[in-house]
């Protein structure tokens, strides 16, 4: 469904991906996990059209969007959503109106459609009846159920995961963990997570690759990355110090 | 460092241009940009009505005690008049509202670029430009003549109480010579004036948002920066409209 191929990416002389393949399958829970800094938001934002990459191919359906135009990624973007590590929700409205903001601006449905579709939503998320609540009122993990509602809403066909457990105790973070299953269940949607949380990474996940210094260096499921033979891969898994 | 500063400026013109691009392609919402001109016009009446007060009282009072020493304190009100209408209130006006709104503008969009939110626009099929910039930009440009123009009453109001009741000029040879010398054009000019200082700070105040990066410090940064940069660009911008419409130089 989607493919990166030899993906290249640096910032002002550092190279940050060095040539990243991947292909995530339909219907799928693919996570990238590895340590800070290893450039896992940046593969991610080069894969929704946030950033564009230095060289390399990234392909979905077939279609390749490496430079593609803004009109093009606006079709695409149709099909996608993304959860932003701190939930990136919009502080000037309501949980109501940030749910539906994206079915305002990309769909054509009627009022009345837009707040059923923002009530059910919201309702899949635990969320019943929090539609005129301020964002400043909400806990990181409600805030995270409203970004995840808010993703959901455009039934997209991939969801875009950026660190969805960062900053959540641990009962919460297993709470957005079981939300993301329900929301591949439940949607159907291709989900795309990247994390160093392991927990999430080996429960939602269906496969599994590790990127360290710009390239994935082991793929697979999760049983095969916890029994990896690789040292950097046993390291992280096993969180063994420096 | 100047070629840091003409590529600032260039960024800032290309925002400027896409701006009056999405204009025209009709983009911006009726809603967001009749809150935008709340936030720019009413809600900036209390300081500018303070600034544009004492502004006129200053002048009258030091003119006037200029003007009398050559014998010609009758006089303050034509210069007062003039003055204010033509240089001080556009300029105080400007500076005014690059602290108060420009400030604003860059901490808000700030804030929405370091926490993903402009992000999270780009994701939701939402230009920045139309859905930011467009509605501050169109507000700006039209609030800050008509809080000129209320600054000139107010200004005059100010000069007319200290000149003739601090200072004890004849209220009659004080409107006679303010109505003479002051002309429509010296207050259209400073309308005029007023309209290109509302494009700036808006131009300014959205690109510094837009570019800024870091957490809380890199907001603040971008903040002090857009009001500098802002305030400074007013100034150089009263200059050079003081030198290409040639009736600013009439009188």
């Amino acid at each position: 469904m989607i493919e990166v191929r030899d993906l290249w990416k640096s910032f002002k002389g550092k190279q940050v991906l060095k040539g990243v393949d991947l292909f995530i399958k339909e219907g799928e829970i693919f996570v990238v996990i590895g340590r800070s800094g290893v450039g896992k938001s940046v593969l991610l934002k080069n894969m929704v059209g946030l950033m564009k990459p230095d060289k390399g191919k990234i392909l979905y359906k077939g279609r390749d969007l490496t430079g593609a135009s803004e009109a093009e990624w606006k079709d695409v973007r149709r099909e996608f959503a993304v959860v932003f590590q701190h939930s990136a929700l919009f502080d000037s409205m309501n949980v109501g109106e940030n749910v539906a903001f994206g079915l305002k601006r990309m769909t054509n449905l009627e009022e009345g459609e837009i707040r059923e579709r923002v009530k059910r939503c919201l309702s899949m998320v635990g969320l019943e009846g929090a539609e005129n609540l301020r964002i400043s009122e909400l806990s990181g993990g409600m805030q995270k159920r409203v970004a995840i509602a808010r993703a959901i809403a455009l039934n997209p066909g991939v969801i875009f995961y950026d660190e969805p457990t960062t900053g959540l105790d641990p009962i919460m973070s297993a709470n957005i963990t079981n939300l993301i299953i329900k929301m591949n269940r439940e949607i159907g949607s291709t989900s795309f997570i990247i994390t160093h949380d392991l927990r999430l990474a080996f429960t939602a996940g269906t496969t599994i690759a590790m990127l360290h210094d710009g390239k994935i260096i082991n793929v697979g499921e999760p049983d095969t990355i916890k029994k990896s033979s690789n040292p950097i891969v046993r390291k992280f898994v096993e969180g063994i110090p420096d | 460092m100047i070629s840091e500063f003409i590529e600032e400026l260039g960024a800032i013109f290309i925002l400027t241009w896409k701006t009056i691009v999405a204009v025209f392609n009709g983009e911006g919402e009726w809603r967001e940009i009749l809150r935008q001109m709340v936030r720019v016009g009413v809600e900036s009446v209390p300081v500018v009505t303070l600034t544009t007060a004492f502004a006129g009282m200053v002048l009258a009072l030091n003119s006037y005690i200029g003007f009398s020493r050559m014998g010609a304190g009758d006089y303050t009100g034509s210069v007062v008049g003039v003055a204010l209408a033509k240089e001080l209130i556009p300029v105080l006006t400007g500076i005014v509202i690059a602290g108060r709104v420009g400030a604003a503008i860059t901490a808000e969009i700030g804030t929405m670029k370091v926490s993903e939110q402009i992000d999270a626009l780009y994701t939701l099929n939402t230009d920045p430009v139309s859905y930011l910039v467009l509605p501050r930009f169109i507000a700006s440009i039209f609030m800050l003549p008509v809080l000129t123009l209320y600054g000139d009453g107010i200004g005059n109001l100010g000069a007319y109480f200290v000149a003739v009741y601090v200072m004890k000029v004849n209220p009659i040879i004080y409107n006679q010579y303010l109505y003479m010398y002051l002309e429509p054009w010296d207050i259209f000019t400073g309308l005029i004036k007023a309209f290109s200082f509302g494009a700036i700070i808006a131009a300014v105040g959205c690109y510094k948002g837009l570019s800024t990066e870091g957490g809380a410090e890199g907001v603040g940064k971008a903040t002090t920066s857009s009001v500098v940069i802002s305030s400074i660009t007013i100034l150089i911008a009263d200059f050079i409209w003081g030198k290409i419409l040639p009736w600013t130089l009439r009188g």
